[in-house]
């Protein structure tokens, strides 16, 4: 390399430069609001004040021991686990096929199966609020079959779908990038040994793209947990999960130490069980190593 | 050949119905937007489009969707020049912890549930007086609007060759104007579909202004969210139908210039 070379130093400043406005502006606006976060749930709550500055740790012993809010913690894990489940169950068919197969149009395919991500969140609630509404023609063609109180408004179960629609392009982004990855003459070597194809998408694609599924799982949850629209308008009362919780104790009883609690223990939670995926994987994968 | 199980019957008919699935709520919406009743019947006994002019013709939802419109369009712009500069500064650190570091720091909020940042965002912006203003709102797009432009722009410069620059540079470029006529038309696909991204998510967010909106500065899915809670009518189906026609032609648009099966990958 002969000829002009701009000073290392220069480079290295104009890094720093480009990076200047990212970093005042994240430590203004994410850092300190997020410390302000931590501190504020430790503050104690007295009626009538907003913010009282103070230590206590009241607020996540009634997090973390009170039988309600044990109860609705457990609700809301519970309705991420279904919500994941469901779909990477949507995801992985729809994965292989855009991957493997080859077809025209697959990017519009792919933009329409994106689309409830682009939608606005207020439109998808109304859609599954006239779905879901006594009367409408999904419930009457429902009622015979599952008796005449079943009802999709203001339970879990309707919930869970409408969770689970919002939740699909997020979900299935990681797996198509998982698959994507895996070596194609893997599949093509099970075949050849004799393993049919579905055994081979059980022994050989699921296996491999764990990381996906673990990284689609994360998404999900943070999507259950931001979307309180959902909660509000489809669960209602009648399913207070952590996010309804938090906008409750915000606008409501006007208790905002409980909800910074309620949201900093939630986000414990879930990176707690990111570990605890992480780690799985990391092992099960070991373990095929020294098999 | 691989086992031809992405032609398999029980596949593809899984994939048809998540289509279905996917699509049905908005086909559904739209076609209420045309109702000629003033009730939720469906299928609607007649079309008519008198909610689109009960909605074009009511001043509050057309200032709402002035105010998203100015909001989404400055987040855009700002988290476009604030994200491609972050992306360009991160690609020239040296790898090591203080660039883990950076970027872990401008990516987190994207990983964070939504209403937890809301939530420490209201708390902040009401110590400081900036509760349902503009510049609040705006703030709270820009943490999202930014991480996305970042990620994106930033998947697109690793790949790119970094001999070019440095044939650039010895040719006598310096770093800035390296920037600015070497590497930015090489990522200007992922920077117009990370500006799009960050215009839609700004456009939509319920979540952010729900918490620190107010009363002085409503945005359209705010109204709306508000509306619905005590009426329910074709007015909100008209609503919908607008965003799912805006969505489609971003849909297509976007497939065009930077194409779906490149964003994710899988491009062959």
């Amino acid at each position: 390399m002969t000829g002009f070379r701009v000073p290392a130093f220069l480079q290295a400043i104009s890094a720093w430069i480009a990076l200047a406005p990212v970093l005042v502006f994240m430590l203004a606006f994410f850092v300190l609001p997020a410390i302000g976060l931590v501190q504020i749930s430790f503050y104690p709550h007295t009626a009538g004040t907003v913010l009282t500055p103070g230590f206590t740790l009241a607020h996540y012993a009634k997090v973390l021991t009170d039988p309600f809010y044990l109860s609705k913690m457990l609700l809301t894990l519970r309705v991420c686990a279904l919500v994941v489940f469901f779909s990477l169950l949507l995801a992985y068919p729809v994965a292989y096929v855009l991957v493997r197969g080859r077809f025209a149009g697959k990017g519009l395919m792919i933009g329409l199966l994106l689309s409830p991500l682009l939608t606005n969140f207020v439109v998808l609630v109304f859609s599954w609020i006239l779905l879901f509404g006594p009367g409408s023609f999904l419930m009457k063609g429902l009622q015979p079959l599952f008796g005449a109180g079943f009802k999709l408004l203001y339970s879990e179960s309707g919930l869970v779908i409408s969770l689970v629609h919002v939740a699909f392009p997020y979900a299935l982004i990681p797996v198509i990038t998982a698959i994507a990855q895996i070596d194609k003459s893997l599949e093509e070597a099970a075949l050849s040994l004799g393993a049919g194809p579905w055994k081979t998408f059980f022994l050989v694609v699921l296996p491999l793209s764990v990381p996906g599924a673990l990284s689609a799982a994360f998404v999900t949850v943070t999507i259950v947990l931001s979307s309180f629209a959902f909660a509000l308008y489809i669960g209602g009362d009648s399913v207070l999960i952590v996010p309804l919780l938090i906008w409750q104790a915000v606008r409501d009883t006007l208790n905002w130490p409980l909800a910074a609690a309620l949201s900093v223990s939630s986000f414990l939670v879930i990176f707690a069980l990111l570990g605890i995926g992480m780690h799985l994987a990391g092992l099960t994968r070991a373990q095929r190593r020294l098999a | 050949m691989t086992g031809a199980l992405h032609r398999n019957p029980v596949m593809v008919g899984l994939v048809v119905l998540t289509i279905a699935f996917i699509l049905a709520p908005l086909v559904i919406a739209t076609v209420i937007g045309f109702s000629s009743s003033p009730f939720l019947t469906f299928p609607p006994p007649g079309f008519s489009l008198q909610w689109f002019r009960r909605f074009l013709g009511d001043p509050e939802f057309i200032a709402s969707l002035r105010n998203s419109l100015v909001i989404a369009g400055l987040v855009t712009v700002l988290g476009t020049v604030v994200g491609v500069l972050a992306a360009y500064g991160l690609d020239r650190l040296p790898r090591g912890p203080v660039k883990a570091v950076i970027s872990g720091l401008v990516l987190s909020p994207l990983v964070l549930p939504i209403i937890v940042l809301a939530l420490a965002l209201f708390l902040f912006l009401a110590n400081v007086d900036l509760l349902g203003t503009f510049t609040g709102i705006v703030v709270a797009h820009l943490l999202i609007a930014v991480p996305l432009v970042t990620n994106m722009v930033s998947a697109g410069l690793s790949t790119l060759n970094p001999s070019v620059t440095e044939a650039a540079a010895s040719l006598g470029a310096g770093p800035w104007r390296n920037f600015g006529l070497v590497v930015l038309p090489q990522v200007a696909s992922a920077i117009v579909g990370a500006a799009v991204l960050a215009f839609l998510f700004s456009f939509n967010d319920v979540t952010f202004i729900a918490f620190i909106g107010g009363a002085d500065v409503q945005t359209l899915p705010l109204k709306l969210f508000a509306y619905i809670r005590y009426q329910l009518n074709p007015l909100i189906g008209a609503v919908s139908t607008l965003f799912v026609f805006s969505t489609l032609i971003v849909i297509v648009t976007f497939d065009r210039i930077v194409g779906f099966d490149k964003l994710v990958g899988i491009k062959d």
